[in-house]
């Protein structure tokens, strides 16, 4: 059977130029960074390397970037490592701007801090698009903010927030405050896509994943702007500028910057996968009725194509596309396994029902018009068949 | 095209033979593991079963999802479970799971995925003759599984398979180590799923708050003070302390006789006991009746448990109404309000329902 797969915003294939950049890491330049002897050296250079791609691409110091081990580490160490650096300085409670629909490495990490009361944090709403008004930003503000954090785009619906406005913004408000206000941006999925200039945003920290743009797994990046205090909590050596501890992943490193040199390299492509994206809305629009496109119609990321089936569950649509070779997911992965439903469709205001019918199709480099004609072939029936009223399922007749 | 199969994992052996069997046959088998509800760690669908079913299925080389039945088991078989014991009934939660979550929710989704039927681990066997389908008891009479299943129907059944019913359960984990399946030494389940790391009387006192009451003798006289109804379970002996029966007809001097929980009187709150004698009765009535092949039999005359586990008693059925009334042909010690009766002719499974 042949085997679609539509779900890059889970992770994608690595890129054969990357595997093939990564290769001489494992056999041959094996040396720890840290050693002084020329093993050490050939890939302490590679490492040095890696950092100013990575730099030149987010338009920063190579001194800004710090490298972990994926998008989950680095916002807990955006959020976390801001806040304990606060307390070492032994202030009082700070406060954290975030919103309803952040993933779960964001949303959790603060729910721990308020859970263990060393921070207050204000959610702010969306509308039903996810998008959120910077406005609400302002009104949210207080004396002891200490943080403002907000993804760069959705990972479930594909909505773009305005970081770029958001940033302007706090940089205006701390220029008449003693206590500065940071910001953080989660952009693990935005980087082949959008402008990550961190000068452009206007963002104190950037969190990005390897293996969301053609990278290895387990390999991320965290920018932090020079200046900004963050304690570090992994302990036991002096790598990555005494902030993050541990002898570094060098293939994937040299990965990861290969896929970011790819990202810049590959540009071009982004507009097939936006017409095949369009291609695959617009089908689903004629073909199926009751079909609610979710997030921004407009404001969203270019492979993102994202809804809720209306009377049924996403997850019966899943494992029938799956079944017949199509990968697609109904949320998140990180959520999937517990079928919740999605905390960002019910902060857009979907009700439970409506949320149950999610669905996520997001589309790669290496999509065909024959995959997204595949599709638009099979889904329409799988979709008719299970809206066929079944005498079980009490859900259905409403016990 | 090869036939379509659901098969419910939990990651015990029954269940990854049922899958195994059905695999070897021909079917195109799918692997689906339910997630339920608990009140910390479930004890049947935790991790551990989860990994252990899912290598199974890839052992086996078949499709595997998990599906979250969470809320659906939460609403209808913990809520109720509650909800039965605060009116003094003891409940069998796990045949409104098998009615609800596994042969209601499951099988629809077992049919939206296309499939025809959906198989699981029980020791019951079923046999179609003449278009209608019949429940046996499982081979395996120490395992039979029949008395959780009476609420089945016709239109359940015709999507169902019990392939396990045919063996014994040393069969069963002989076919695993055949199949080389690392579930072939699995420990058996045991106890309520759901109340996690809790004994029954914890969780119940999460849910339910107790209210002490007299405990009586059967002519009235006040010989003590219960601690909360749903505490208690009729039949039961221990627990039953700080008695003065001075005043009771059940003082007798020099030795008591052992005492028992005869009745829970929910209306006045207080717990009734007795001797062992007076725990016996005779006959019963029965609510929420189920036919397993849609109508009442004609024989008058079948055989009834009360219990899991129990021995099967001849009965005389009589319908009253929506209800049944059933007479025993020897009396049957601890009834107990909220259990299955259940109803068999020779080893053929008829029916059931809820004992008022």
């Amino acid at each position: 059977m042949k085997r679609i797969y539509l779900d890059y915003a889970a992770t994608g294939p690595t890129k054969p130029e990357v595997l093939k950049a990564m290769e001489p890491f494992f056999l041959q330049k094996f040396g720890n960074p840290s050693s002084l002897h020329s093993f050490g050296q050939e890939t302490r250079a590679a490492l040095d390397k890696a950092r100013g791609q990575v730099a030149k691409f987010l338009n920063c110091k190579s001194g800004e970037i710090l490298f972990t081990s994926g998008g989950t580490e680095s916002d807990n160490l955006a959020i976390l490592g801001v806040v304990f650096e606060y307390y070492h300085q032994a202030k009082n409670k700070p406060h954290i701007i975030t919103s309803s629909v952040e993933h779960h490495a964001v949303l959790h990490t603060c729910q721990y801090l308020e859970k263990k009361s060393e921070a207050e944090v204000t959610y702010i709403k969306t509308d039903n698009r996810g998008l959120i008004n910077p406005e609400d930003i302002k009104k949210a503000m207080k004396p002891n903010t200490l943080l403002v954090s907000i993804m760069y785009a959705n990972n479930e619906i594909g909505t773009v927030e305005p970081i770029r406005e958001i940033g302007k913004y706090i940089e205006k408000v701390n220029k008449d405050r003693d206590n500065k206000v940071y910001f953080h941006t989660d952009a693990v999925q935005a980087i082949e896509y959008l402008n990550c200039d961190v000068k452009y945003l206007h963002v104190d920290l950037l969190s990005l994943s390897a293996h969301k743009f053609g990278g290895p797994k387990g390999v991320g990046a965290l920018f932090v702007k020079e200046g900004t205090a963050i304690k570090r909590l992994i302990h036991g050596g002096d790598q990555e500028y005494h902030r993050r501890a541990g002898t570094e992943n060098v293939p994937g490193i040299v990965g990861l910057a290969k896929a970011i040199e790819l990202v810049v390299r590959d540009k071009s492509k982004n507009e097939k996968i936006r017409k095949l994206r369009d291609k695959l809305i617009q089908g689903i629009g004629k073909k199926i009725p009751d079909v609610i496109l979710t997030g921004d119609p407009k404001n969203r990321l270019l492979n993102n194509a994202s809804f809720c089936f209306n009377f049924i569950e996403g997850e019966s649509i899943l494992i029938n596309l799956d079944l017949q070779g199509v990968a697609v997911s109904t949320g998140s992965a990180c959520s999937s396994g517990s079928l919740d439903p999605s905390h960002v469709l019910i902060a857009c205001g979907f009700d439970h029902q409506t949320a149950q019918g999610s669905l996520r199709f997001t589309l790669g480099e290496q999509t065909t018009k024959e995959d997204i004609d595949y599709v638009l072939s099979i889904l329409p029936d799988i979709v008719k068949k299970l809206r066929k009223m079944s005498p079980f399922g009490r859900k259905n007749v409403g016990v | 095209m090869k036939k379509r199969i659901v098969v419910a994992m939990s990651g015990g052996v029954d269940s990854s033979v049922c899958a195994a069997l059905l695999k070897k046959q021909g079917f195109e088998v799918i692997g689906v593991f339910m997630k339920l509800w608990s009140l910390d760690e479930n004890k049947c669908c935790n991790i551990e079963s989860l990994e252990a079913a899912r290598k199974v299925a890839s052992i086996l080389d078949i499709p595997f999802y998990v599906v979250d039945l969470k809320k659906e088991f939460k609403e209808f078989v913990v809520d109720d479970y509650v909800t039965e014991y605060s009116r003094c009934h003891t409940p069998n939660p796990c045949v409104i799971c098998n009615k609800i979550i596994k042969f209601d929710y499951l099988l629809k989704k077992t049919l939206d995925l296309g499939a025809s039927h959906l198989a699981t681990g029980h020791y019951v066997r079923l046999k179609s003759i003449n278009s209608t389908h019949h429940l046996f008891t499982g081979i395996d009479e120490t395992k039979d599984q029949s008395y959780f299943l009476w609420s089945l129907t016709q239109s359940q059944l015709k999507h169902l398979l019990f392939p396990i019913g045919e063996y014994r359960k040393p069969e069963v984990r002989e076919i695993a180590k055949r199949f080389d399946l690392p579930t072939a030494q699995r420990a058996e389940s045991q106890g309520l799923c759901f109340v996690g790391n809790l004994t029954q009387d914890q969780f119940l006192k999460e849910f339910i708050k107790f209210k002490s009451g007299p405990i009586l003798d059967l002519k009235g006289a006040m010989v003590g003070e219960h601690r909360g109804l749903p505490l208690y379970t009729i039949g039961q002996r221990k627990g039953i302390i700080g008695l003065n029966l001075k005043r009771s007809y059940l003082w007798k001097k020099g030795k008591t006789p052992p005492l028992y929980v005869v009745k829970l009187d929910n209306t006045n709150n207080s717990l009734i006991i007795g001797e062992e004698q007076d725990l016996y009765q005779k006959e019963l009535l029965v609510e929420k009746i189920n036919w397993i092949l849609g109508v009442q039999p004609q024989t008058k005359r079948i055989g009834a448990r009360v219990r899991y586990g129990h021995p099967i008693t001849m009965a005389q059925i009589h319908s009253q109404g929506r209800r049944l009334k059933v007479k025993f042909t020897q009396p049957i010690r601890a009834i107990t309000p909220g259990q299955s009766i259940v109803f068999y002719l020779n080893d053929e499974l008829l029916g059931g329902g809820i004992i008022i």
